[in-house]
């Protein structure tokens, strides 16, 4: 009898933890990353939390997955809060597959104002909402309005979480090729393909860059810069020629000027923009007064 | 559907300026100052005036639903943070002038959840107004018709909701917004709220994964389903719409306070454009390609805007 029981505890654990095995990215616990109903004065859990894994992000955010695939989406917890007043809270517990495509979808949610966040990790506070991110985990807070009561919700419900969240990692080396000189480190967005880019400026919707990972700043003096990386020189190589020769020829752009090392083109709005590769690089500079204030630009990159 | 004789335009242009006061009118093309108006921008505090107001300015609701006409709309609450969904002062609007126009049934369909519905205070307009909200599975394949898309350069069928066919009158309530994918929602990309799931994946590359090659294939496929599907009325939402992070947000808010109606799909979202980041018509690829399927004008020159302000 006491075999039996013994046989069947194993049987029950063993089939327990291939559950949780096959649940794959569930191992981290997302809920147990959601406050309780005493944790945060005045907020209480509403419904169970949601859990979204791979593809299934789309049944979630709908159109909008396809961003969070580039930056390497792994899954999401959803938890909505509510108050005795009626407002309600939603917490989005996003696991991604590094901690580059954490920093990266955080960087592409975050607009270029707000307020830091006084938490452990790194964050911003905008209007409504915030986000904050840390090791592969990034975490997105919104209310439905600015009033006092939700804003002061949203934030202790922020430290909450953030006092749990035991990750590291750091930005990608990439991102400290950005000149510091005058650059709004709130504007700096870490992208791992076209897409992400493309939202920022809509260069071309074809993947001519092909870059492994790129950076993007905006400048106090209204100039933008990118630095794309690439895995090879033979990469880098290629995708320099392509670019090239992709926006000489596109009728978005104009008064085309090879110079060698650089090329120059102007948009339909007469913005310069600029385009080198040095060292398995492309740069780009958009938005620079001219010629000389690129290139000016561009040797301060490391 | 017939256009409205220029006599009876002219009366309710008429009766609708009596009724706006000190309201500000602007042709957008003078040369059209005589004839009737084929995109409708009215700007006003309240979104429920400003959507009747759009409506009158291009016919009034009459031109398009007829005495006893079954009327199906489609309103966007894919979600329901902040300037992501359309408002329901606009729904209640356009259903108001349906009933006034004589409309036997007005229902709402929607491929959404219910929660969505609720959350975003749509439901309780419905519940006011007698209108029944229709909810489909996209799962439910006997839910959908396929449909041959002869004219499709990337899509090829289409799966619309067969509940479409049981109406008379199409009207299209989406909310404009940025979205990640092609950068601007609408008229256009709002028919893939009657569109089945399967085929809408289909409009996104495998495993959701960016297209290695072109982002553009969204956008063609947008502006193939459109060549299938025609809604009788557009009456874009601009009154508070998120210009980040689209289409789900959280993200910047706009508020424009703006109701914008008409048939022509691609007018409607050319002009809207402008009141999302500065974009421009030819920044938005499936613009462009509704164009080339002739589904409507881009150059805003050639289309009767008419802005008011109450």
């Amino acid at each position: 009898m006491r075999i039996n029981i013994i046989l069947t505890l194993a049987v029950l654990f063993l089939a327990a933890s291939l559950f949780c095995y096959c649940g794959g990215s569930e191992n981290i616990g997302l809920g147990s990353y959601m406050p309780g109903n005493n944790e945060v004065s005045g907020w209480e859990k509403d419904e169970e939390t949601r859990i979204f894994i791979g593809e299934d992000l789309w049944e979630h955010i709908n159109g909008g997955a396809e961003v969070y695939h580039e930056y390497g989406f792994k899954q999401v917890g959803v938890q909505d809060y509510k108050n005795e007043s009626g407002k309600s809270i939603i917490v989005e517990f996003f696991e991604m597959n590094s901690p580059g495509g954490a920093y990266g979808i955080y960087s592409f949610k975050t607009g270029d104002s707000g307020e830091i966040l006084e938490t452990k990790a790194e964050g911003l506070f905008e209007d409504y909402y915030l986000n904050f991110w840390k090791g592969n985990i990034l975490v997105t807070i919104t209310g439905f309005d600015s009033d006092n009561e939700t804003v002061t919700g949203l934030k202790n419900i922020a430290k909450a979480i953030d006092s749990k969240m035991d990750f590291s990692g750091d930005h990608p080396e990439i991102v400290s090729k950005l000149p510091a000189d005058g650059l709004n480190p709130l504007s700096v967005k870490y992208y791992t393909g076209n897409l992400g880019i493309y939202n920022k400026y809509a260069f071309t919707s074809e993947n001519i860059f092909g870059f492994k990972e790129a950076v993007a700043g905006d400048y106090d003096s209204g100039y933008s810069v990118y630095v794309m990386s690439y895995s090879s020189d033979t990469e880098f190589e290629e995708a320099f020629s392509r670019v090239k020769e992709k926006l000489s020829g596109s009728d978005r752009f104009s008064d085309f000027e090879d110079s060698g090392n650089y090329f120059l083109l102007r948009d339909r709005d007469n913005m310069l923009i600029y385009i080198t590769g040095a060292k398995g690089h492309i740069i780009i500079v958009t938005g620079a007064s001219d010629e000389s204030a690129s290139n000016n630009i561009v040797s301060q990159i490391q | 559907m017939k256009d409205m004789n220029r006599r009876s335009f002219i009366k309710t242009s008429a009766l609708a300026g009596a009724a706006v006061s000190l309201s500000s009118v602007k042709m957008v093309g003078s040369c059209f100052a005589q004839d009737k108006v084929d995109v409708a921008v009215v700007k006003g505090a309240e979104a429920y005036d400003s959507t009747k107001k759009a409506v009158e300015l291009i016919g009034g609701m009459s031109r398009f639903v007829k005495k006893d006409a079954r009327v199906v709309l489609l309103p966007n609450v894919q979600r329901t943070h902040p300037g992501t969904f359309t408002h329901p002062e606009v729904v209640r609007a356009v259903i108001h002038m349906c009933k006034e126009a004589g409309a036997k049934e007005i229902t709402c369909t929607s491929l959404l959840s219910q929660k969505n519905w609720d959350d975003s205070g749509n439901s309780a307009v419905f519940k006011d107004e007698g209108v029944e909200l229709k909810l489909f599975s996209s799962r439910d394949e006997t839910a959908f018709k396929s449909v041959p898309v002869p004219k499709g350069k990337a899509l090829k069928e289409a799966q619309i909701l067969k509940e479409l066919s049981n109406h008379d009158v199409f009207i299209n309530i989406p909310i404009m917004k940025d979205h990640a994918g092609n950068r601007f929602t609408g008229t256009l990309k709002n028919m893939m709220g009657i569109n089945a799931s399967a085929s809408n994946r289909s409009f996104h590359k495998d495993n959701w994964q960016t297209d290695k090659d072109s982002i553009a294939h969204l956008d063609q496929c947008i502006a193939d389903l459109n060549t299938v599907v025609t809604p009788d009325l557009n009456v874009l939402d601009a009154t508070e719409f998120i210009t980040t992070n689209g289409p789900f947000g959280p993200g910047k808010l706009n508020n424009p306070n703006t109701v914008v109606a008409g048939v022509d799909r691609i007018a409607i979202d050319a002009y809207s454009t402008r009141m999302l980041n500065d974009l421009k018509p030819s920044d938005i690829i499936m613009i462009g390609r509704g164009y080339d399927h002739k589904l409507g004008e881009i150059d805003l020159s050639k289309v009767n805007v008419k802005e008011v302000t109450i």
